[in-house]
């Protein structure tokens, strides 16, 4: 501002010989610069111009992200050629079919993709016939779990209920089934002499039980709810009004319909939290208490595994097969029993010297032979397995007994679950909403299937907002859909979290030590150079180089070391004599190294003669040769061999994973916090270490009380960069454990808590893999703008925080000297 | 060790070489000086200026009053070279115990290289060498078996510019004891309040012991070194120009306080400043150009030294 006064001032300024003196001196340019200070305008230009561009990313990015969930009204378009097309309209742009002519075209969002094979569909506005536009007023969107969005408008609302099948139609339904499938193998007179029986017998006394159970269900219905209407499906498929069925015809179902647009959408209003929740808890069961279980017998399984490979003997394998030896064997017997039962009831219904009793005897008979040569053959298979445990330890090691026990116990947990799961689905699947498309054509939702749906062009503005922050709710906290489209990215966001904090955990230590060395500790000199230009390269590398480093050094060698020891690694091992030979030495070499170290710590200041200053480099050579050996003995062990041995060949840690990641962005990200760490460390005066030392302090007594408090600051400025630049990448992690769609969060409730192996989900990713990985890459798209500006204020909080922290410390030194 | 530039004293590395051909300016005052009447022992002053330029070295003038003292330190026999170049020359004196002993001369003449050399802080220097020794109460500060942190710990220094750390005002002034690992909070406590008092300072700051330091103004930040330069019980307390930064009022409390250290401690005090020298020492030294010229009880080397050449630089006629 003050430059601008001062030109004002100078421009008005009368002073004669001034402008005289300036020209002789320089001509017009000069007393332009001079005067007009160009380089304010020029730098404060650019200034802006950099500004802008920020401003205006940002502000896209904002505007796009927030638009995203705002519910849009939806249209419908008739069009000249008698088609319609109804949805929201997600573009809408001048179009230049051919040069010089222009015209409007919309992109109408159209969804129903199950029937129309598409999510969009382009339509210009010659297409659409004159007054076609219109606004239906209760064209609802439904967003489901599968196929995408849904838009219709609501035709009924019908709540399903099946006919319950009582334990007599049961039996005869076995029976009949039994007969068909003993008269397939019959000749042809034999054949002839049951059809009868099964014709004029069988089947009319199980329509009669079934007509029984439906006249029962009538009864029970009482009198028709009022606004609605009472359907029947038929056994052939057929709906008709419950007044309307024919004499003597069995009902599968019987609907209770409410027709229209309102009555359907209230029913369906009323109902759909609870479906909902239902669907939710069936969800809970199959992801939850299954994996729980399966991860149970995994560990049982592995614990076999484990024993197998110690004792150097098959043990899995033999008891796997006998596992299933043994189901197969009680299979066979549920069903010979279930044969005896439907032989002793046909007897018993039809007298036991009726054809029909010979037969069933005949087929039971039969079937039972060919199961007891199959039992038989399991038996002796099961024995030569016991034999082969056996041999391992008499009546087969404890754990695979643990195994067997848990594989049973499981089994039986699993039917229970697996029970509730379809006990739910068959009560959720009863409710459906019946829809009509734009062309008229009918669809049949199931209540269960539907996330959301709301009639867009009824809502006002407080609901529209209200289903906004729904959708927001949705996506902070749900799991992802819809190849990533649609639903939440909560694993992504924590996958982002936890991966950046367990990043700047790693790289912190590790880059103050490396440039506390390099400023406090090492000669200034041309290897110190060396070392700094280096590190200041490294941090120009391309990110994907980290990523391949990554993956072959931590994933493939370190990572497959943790699984299988060396040999997994690819690394011979030592035979035992060398090694502890090795060891020897490296105890050697490594008491050498210490005692040179403290003869040459222990002179000090004066006369350093030649053989004093050498012990201190041949010290620091002597370490660098322990530490080698030390490395070689660790990777060259012959005494290890993993801690994940049971899994091979499946990769444990041998694969990315958030660990990995985490590392290989900690090593992309070491040269910010050096370089950061070093300038603050360089910019604490010498005047305090010099005080320090008057005080009688140590080296590293002034470092740790005088110099890192002071630079402590500067080095969270550091931790603040890398964290910014770690948290955005995303080329090495495409490489080293990204994935996208992660079923298990890193970070959770089962012991140990925290994942390192596990794949993660990452906002960066993510981004990719809606932007250009996506089927539906149209509707994706909008999610791309609303995950950036998450992953943009996920970055900024972590920052927020790291500033905080840094003001926090900077008011405790209470100076303003930072 | 990586120690850059500004560690290193400022002025001696400046210092023109033992054997620099060019004669600098104050020759012609100096011989005007020699010839000036009731000057005592003045006919070989000029050429015992012009030996010291030549690199020859020169005896020292030291008083016999000197002598009659005890000595807490002894400068014995004492040489120092930057690399090539030699810095201090054959200086042997002692400092008297329980006084205040000031060491003046011009810029670059190794007062304070000297002084740093007493707790040896230009070990932190990788190019310096030195012959000789200093004796701290009998004990060589030089000899090869020395713990330099040990060493230390028995004095105390005060700088040029006050470096409070950037911690608390009690946090600083127990920095001594915290380093030794005392964790006492009723001796730490103890020996804030006694160096504060004895650094005339308690009273300001009593109040705000745990606000940070850097709150402080300069001539309080400057007591606040003295106080933790005397938190450690110190030997003997050297003061490298202690009040150059300071404003006058604040030079005259810092001048205060060594009045009052007097007799409790033994105080060694580089000063530009030849009255602060006269007001406040019992000894003065005169250095020149890396040479211990004359010293003596100050009253003597202010109004009627040995030497012709100090004679000129206390009345102001070169330096």
């Amino acid at each position: 501002m003050s430059a601008i006064a001062d030109t004002a001032r100078l421009k008005t300024a009368p002073a004669r010989g001034w402008g005289r003196r300036a020209g002789r001196r320089g001509g017009g340019g000069s007393a332009l610069v001079a005067r007009g200070e160009p380089l304010v305008w020029l730098s404060g230009g650019a200034l802006a111009v950099s500004l802008a561009m920020v401003a205006g990313l940002l502000a896209l990015i904002v505007y796009r992200g927030f638009a995203t969930f705002w519910p849009d009204r939806i249209v419908r378009l008739e069009l000249r050629d008698g088609r319609a097309v109804m949805g929201e309209v997600s573009a809408d742009e001048v179009h230049e079919p051919s040069p010089g002519v222009e015209t409007r075209r919309r992109q109408v969002r159209t969804g129903n993709f199950e029937l129309t094979n598409t999510h969009f569909q382009w339509v210009l506005d010659e297409e659409v016939a004159p007054g076609g536009v219109t606004l239906p007023e209760w064209a609802l969107l439904v967003e489901r779990v599968e196929w995408g969005r849904f838009y219709g408008v609501p035709q009924a609302f019908a709540v399903r209920s099946a006919r319950p099948v009582s334990g007599e139609e049961e039996q005869l339904a076995e029976t009949l089934r039994f007969f068909e499938e003993g008269m397939a193998k019959l000749d042809e007179a034999d054949r002839a002499a049951l059809t009868p029986f099964v014709d004029q017998e069988l089947r009319p006394q199980l329509r009669a039980v079934q007509i029984r159970a439906y006249e029962r269900l009538l009864a029970n219905f009482g009198t028709t709810p009022e606004g609605a209407r009472l359907d029947a499906v038929l056994a052939s498929g057929r709906i008709v009004p419950i007044t309307e069925v024919p004499p003597g015809e069995a009902i599968v179902e019987i609907h209770e319909v409410r027709t229209g647009a309102e009555a359907a959408w209230d029913r369906f209003a009323e109902l759909h939290d609870g479906v909902r929740e239902k669907a939710a808890e069936r969800r809970r069961l199959e992801k939850h208490d299954i994996g729980a279980l399966n991860r149970r017998l995994e560990t049982a399984r592995l614990a076999v595994r484990s024993a197998e490979i110690e004792i150097e003997q098959p043990l899995l394998a033999p008891a796997e097969s006998a596992l299933r030896l043994r189901r197969e064997i009680a299979t066979l017997q549920d069903r010979r029993a279930a044969d005896r039962r439907v032989a002793e009831s046909v007897r018993q219904r039809f007298g036991g010297e009726s054809t029909a009793a010979r037969a069933a005897a005949r087929f039971a008979a039969e079937r039972e032979a060919g199961a007891a040569g199959q039992i038989e053959k399991h038996r002796v298979e099961l024995q030569r397995v016991q034999a082969v445990l056996d041999e391992a330890s008499p009546g087969g090691p404890p754990v695979v007994q643990v195994f067997w026990d848990t594989a049973a116990a499981v089994a039986v947990q699993t039917a229970e679950i697996q029970e509730q799961i379809q006990a739910i689905r068959a009560e959720t699947a009863r409710y459906e909403l019946r829809l009509a498309t734009a062309d008229g054509r009918l669809k049949a939702l199931s209540l269960a299937d539907v996330v959301r749906a709301f009639p867009a062009n009824r809502l006002g503005w407080w609901d529209r907002l209200g289903v906004y922050f729904s959708r927001w709710a949705e996506f902070l906290t749900g799991e992802p859909r819809e190849a990533n489209s649609e639903g939440g990215i909560l694993p992504a966001i924590w996958g982002t979290v936890v991966m950046t904090l367990i990043m700047s955990l790693a790289v912190v230590p590790f880059g103050v030590l490396a440039a506390l060395y390099l400023r406090e500790y090492a000669k200034p000199g041309p290897i110190v150079s060396a070392v700094r230009i280096s590190v200041n390269n490294l941090a120009g590398v391309p990110s994907i180089v980290f990523g391949v480093f990554g993956l072959g050094f931590f994933c493939y060698i370190i990572g497959a070391y943790v699984d299988g020891g060396p040999d997994n690694a690819g690394i011979v091992p030592w035979p035992e004599r060398e090694w502890f030979v090795t060891l020897g030495a490296l105890a050697a070499i490594g008491a050498g190294a210490f005692l040179l170290g403290l003869l040459s710590l222990a002179k000090a200041g004066r006369g350093h003669s030649g053989w004093q200053r050498h012990r201190g480099r041949v010290s620091i050579v002597l370490w660098l040769v322990a530490t080698v050996l030390f490395v070689a003995l660790i990777a060259k062990t012959p005494f290890f061999d993993g801690f994940y041995a049971a899994n091979l060949p499946n990769p444990t840690f041998g694969k990315g994973g958030l660990l990995w990641a985490s590392l290989t962005l900690s090593l992309l990200t070491l040269p910010v916090v050096i370089v950061a760490t070093e300038e603050a460390v360089s910019a604490v005066p010498n005047s305090m270490r010099e005080g320090s030392y008057a005080c009688g302090a140590s080296k590293w007594q002034t470092i740790r009380r005088i110099v890192l408090p002071r630079a402590l600051p500067g080095i969270l400025t550091g931790m603040i960069l890398a964290m910014a630049r770690g948290a955005g990448e995303v080329a090495p992690l495409m490489l080293v454990g990204a994935v996208k769609l992660a079923p298990e969060l890193p970070i959770d409730g089962e012991f140990p808590f925290f994942h390192g192996s596990r794949n993660f989900m990452h906002l960066g990713f993510h981004i990719y893999d809606l932007g250009f990985q996506s089927p539906n890459s149209e509707a994706a798209r909008p999610m791309v703008f609303t995950t950036t500006l998450l992953l943009i204020f996920i970055v900024a909080s972590l920052n927020l925080a790291a500033i905080w922290l840094r003001g926090r410390l900077r008011r405790r030194f209470g100076s303003a000297q930072f | 060790m990586s120690v850059s530039p500004q560690m290193r004293p400022q002025t001696e590395p400046s210092a023109p070489p033992a054997a620099s051909p060019p004669v600098p300016a104050p020759t012609p005052r100096i011989a005007a000086a020699s010839a000036a009447p009731g000057v005592a022992k003045g006919g070989r002053g000029a050429s015992r200026l012009d030996a010291v330029m030549r690199g020859e070295t020169v005896p020292s003038e030291i008083h016999a009053a000197v002598a009659r003292e005890q000595f807490v330190l002894e400068v014995q026999d004492f040489n120092l070279w930057y690399g090539e170049k030699q810095a201090l020359f054959d200086i042997s004196f002692g400092i008297p115990a329980g006084m205040v002993t000031a060491i003046i001369g011009p810029s670059g003449c190794g007062k304070s290289t000297l002084l740093r050399c007493v707790n040896r802080m230009n070990d932190l220097i990788d190019i310096v060498r030195i012959h000789g020794d200093m004796l701290l109460n009998g004990d060589s500060i030089y000899h090869t078996r020395v713990d330099v942190i040990e060493l230390r710990k028995r004095m105390g220094m005060v700088f040029q510019k006050p470096n409070p750390f950037p911690m608390s005002v009690f946090e600083n002034v127990v920095y001594p004891l915290r380093i030794d690992g005392e964790r006492s909070r009723k001796v730490l406590d103890e020996v804030c309040e006694r160096s504060l008092r004895g650094a005339a300072l308690w009273d300001e700051v009593k109040d705000r012991l745990h606000d940070s330091a850097l709150g402080l103004s300069g001539g309080q930040q400057q007591r606040l070194c003295i106080a933790r330069a005397i938190a450690g019980e110190p030997e003997v307390l050297l003061l490298d120009e202690p009040c150059s930064a300071l404003d006058p009022i604040a030079t005259g409390k810092v001048e205060d306080l060594i009045e009052q250290l007097r007799g409790e401690y033994s105080i060694l005090i580089v000063t530009h400043n030849m009255q602060q020298a006269s007001r406040i020492s019992d000894y003065t030294a005169f250095m020149y150009l890396g040479q211990l010229l004359e010293y003596g009880p100050t009253p003597d080397i202010f109004t009627k030294p040995h030497l012709a050449e100090t004679n000129a630089y206390v009345t102001g006629r070169f330096g």
